[in-house]
């Protein structure tokens, strides 16, 4: 078989394989096609310092907040579906403009994970990065986070013990 | 690498797979489990052995999806309605793991205690 020929028969057997596959497909895609470009409320946003607040909305808000910056490749599928689904996980795992709903333990737990996202160099995304260099942390930036992290954590009342990583 | 030719080669190489693919299936069955229903964890309390790695099952018995988290295990997951996965965990020292819901604050804690 020819190359053309290979690439063409490959190609027929994706479409096919879609086609069978769109009515598993459908309903969360229509899903996260909903998501695209919707900001819901603020209804009430994390208070920091205008240093860390930069920070955050620089790096960290395209995801974890009700202010996401759509760009025009969201509207582009299946990169869309992609963005919607980072932003909807992004959302439910905080939120920056839900933040006063978190009630302190709650609020303890993510501040916790955020350090240690920052401290493991998750956060943001390799990916994320890529498209968005401004977004890059750098080290003064980490610095100025785990300062502020570090103060809210004190601040909040000291909830049960767990034990550290094992 | 090529099978060997002698009737007790295969058996032996076939005894070797039974028993690698069979092992996880054994240490599975008798995983711990956590069910989450009616809002809340059950046991509320887990008892573990300390010092050994052991995998954990939790099962989501809810009608919304759930996060299994827990920070002092470094573990988080979503759960979906009715889905039970299966969260490897290394050996823990003696002392208490809390772990919670993630998606519904006001769900009350539960606590892995190896000891």
């Amino acid at each position: 078989m020819l190359r053309w020929e290979k690439f063409l028969l490959v190609s027929f057997l994706g479409v096919v394989g879609l086609l069978v596959l769109a009515p598993w497909l459908s309903p969360p895609l229509a899903h996260l096609a909903s998501l695209r470009g919707s900001n819901p409320p603020v209804t009430g946003n994390i208070t920091a310092p205008p240093d860390v607040a930069a920070v955050l909305r620089r790096s960290c808000y395209d995801c974890h907040s009700n202010e996401t910056r759509w760009p025009w490749y969201s509207s582009v599928a299946p990169i869309s579906w992609m963005i919607a689904h980072d932003v909807e996980r992004g959302r439910q795992e905080v939120n920056f403009s839900e933040w006063t709903a978190y009630v302190p333990v709650t609020r303890k737990r993510k501040l916790q994970w955020i350090e240690r996202a920052l401290h493991e160099h998750v956060m943001p995304p390799g990916l994320y990065r890529l498209l968005h260099p401004d977004a890059r942390l750098t080290e003064q930036d980490i610095s100025r986070l785990e300062h502020w992290l570090q103060a809210q954590l004190a601040e909040l009342p000291h909830t049960s013990p767990h034990q550290e990583s094992p | 690498m090529s099978l060997p030719h002698s009737t007790v080669g295969k058996l032996a190489v076939a005894t070797v797979l039974i028993l690698l693919l069979a092992a996880p299936a054994r240490s599975e069955d008798h995983a711990p489990e956590i069910r989450f229903e009616n809002h809340q964890f059950t046991p509320q309390t887990l008892t573990v052995p300390a010092g050994q790695a052991f995998s954990l099952k939790v099962t989501n018995a809810s009608a919304d999806p759930i996060e299994f988290e827990s920070f002092a295990l470094h573990r988080e997951k979503v759960v979906e309605p009715g889905q039970t996965i299966t969260v490897p965990l290394p050996s823990l020292k003696p002392g208490a793991y809390d772990f919670y819901d993630d998606f519904h604050q006001e769900v009350s804690e539960g606590r892995i205690v190896a000891q």
